[in-house]
């Protein structure tokens, strides 16, 4: 275990050009379907926050079950719609990093939506009945209720970022871990371990580890920032 | 102002429900009644934050409102910031808004994140909030629950000074007969969702004319 873990440092410091494709890939990635989500899910959960109209509910219970989605129905659905007999493919999205997107931003809207669902949830009817008591119109409350949620929305994308990082199954399955092309840090070190190549898994995982430990430091201030504005 | 015909249900309850009331321009009107009797939905419909069963807003004859709720929502900005949030942002305002957190004892906070502030000092920065709106009717709703007696006093001068220089209609909601006999003119019983009586302060507390509100002022007469 000790030669492993110290194999892996080296190849670390070593610059290895495969473990550097790889982290690029899995930021490029995560940077992608992250920010993809976060587009998506903030403005449908501010809308489930916001909006009252029948069948709301049964939106919200439907968000918080795709919530629950395991990864690799995930990837199976994508897979389906990718492949030969898939409607989608004519797109060519199977074992493309878009592929992988698509599939990782279908997992993390609806958490992201329900973060904001139930943030927002707590904050607005105040600040509603506030900002139209003092006549203050729709962008005006608009662009306050942004102002009272910036760090919740940083915090719901490192959320994200932090989902899509750790995500294997959806990944393998639509973008069948092709090295230097779809070949992510979780596929990596599956890949790797199932080789017996394991100092290069384990430098992996110390990157990964790495990079989610220093996300959530930034998760854990920023939310220690929100409880502290209240 | 007259309103006609406001009804409001909740899950089949009919929680306001008025044929007509009117109030006077200029004056200042203190709404009681038990919890329950719905003082905040008719507050809160004539303010637009809740809407009757037909949908129809309340005619304000062109005049503008501004309404302070019961929790206010204090936005994480400085104090200061807050309470220019419904008003101009020019010299003169900004002097009015230190006079009157001065005048609230909240001028220290000024530059304090809003909300940090305890439930008081909010209820203090809504108020000059509210009152900073120029708003020509002002809906208060319970606005010195949360205050000490000295701050009650002191934002009870505010509001009667409002009214007297630039002819606001105050329509208060509160819980306290003293002050409702302090600082209004007109006072309006609610009960069950309706109107029970209204009219001069004085005439309605020394010698109301309906049963119900004989006993709510003998059960709750000699208040805080």
């Amino acid at each position: 275990m000790h030669n492993i873990f110290v194999k892996a440092i080296e190849l670390i410091a070593s610059h290895d050009p495969e473990l550097i494709s790889i982290v690029q890939i899995t930021l490029k990635m995560c940077f992608s379907s992250s920010l993809a989500a976060l587009l998506l899910g903030v403005p449908f959960g501010a809308f489930l926050a916001l909006s009252r109209f029948p069948g709301r509910r049964a939106i919200i219970v439907l968000n918080r079950t795709l919530m629950s989605m395991p990864p690799v129905v995930c990837g199976l659905i994508c897979y389906i719609l990718f492949s030969g007999v898939g409607s989608l493919r004519a797109l060519e999205l199977l074992y493309t990093v878009t592929g992988m997107v698509i599939a990782q931003v279908i997992l993390i809207t609806p958490i992201v939506a329900a973060n904001t669902e139930t943030f927002l949830s707590g904050i607005v009817p105040d600040l509603r009945e506030t900002t139209k008591g003092l006549g203050l119109g729709f962008s005006k409350t608009l662009g306050l209720t942004i102002l009272e949620s910036k760090y919740q929305i940083v915090s719901t994308y490192l959320v994200g970022f932090a989902r899509s990082i750790a995500e294997v199954g959806a990944v393998s399955m639509v973008g069948g871990a092709i090295v230097y092309k779809t070949n992510v840090m979780t596929t990596a070190i599956m890949n790797y371990t199932s080789r017996g190549n394991f100092s290069k898994a384990m430098a992996i995982g110390i990157i990964l580890m790495t990079m989610s430990l220093i996300v959530n430091i930034i998760v854990h201030l920023l939310s220690e920032r929100v409880v502290d504005d209240r | 102002m007259k309103i006609n015909n406001l009804k409001k249900t909740y899950d089949k309850k009919v929680i306001l429900d008025i044929d007509e009331l009117e109030f006077e321009e200029g004056k200042i009107y203190a709404i009681v009644g038990a919890n329950g009797s719905g003082k905040s939905t008719l507050i809160r419909v004539m303010a637009g934050t809740v809407v009757t069963d037909d949908r129809r807003k309340v005619d304000f004859c062109g005049k503008t409102h501004a309404y302070m709720p019961q929790r206010n929502h204090a936005f994480k900005m400085s104090t200061e910031k807050n309470v220019l949030l419904g008003s101009k942002k020019d010299d003169a305002a900004k002097e009015r808004a230190a006079s009157l957190m001065k005048e609230l004892k909240i001028d220290g906070l000024a530059k304090a994140g809003a909300h940090k502030l305890s439930g008081g000092e909010t209820a203090k920065m809504a108020l000059c909030r509210t009152v900073l709106s120029d708003a020509q009717i002002l809906l208060l709703d319970e606005p010195t629950a949360a205050m000490d007696i000295e701050s009650t006093l002191a934002a009870e001068e505010i509001i009667r000074r409002v009214n007297r220089e630039s002819g606001a209609t105050i329509i208060m909601i509160t819980h306290s007969l003293s002050q409702a006999r302090r600082l209004s003119d007109m006072l309006v019983f609610m009960k069950d969702g309706k109107v029970v009586e209204s009219g001069e302060t004085e005439k309605v507390l020394s010698t109301p004319e309906k049963t119900e509100t004989k006993e709510f002022l003998e059960f709750f007469g000699s208040d805080k």
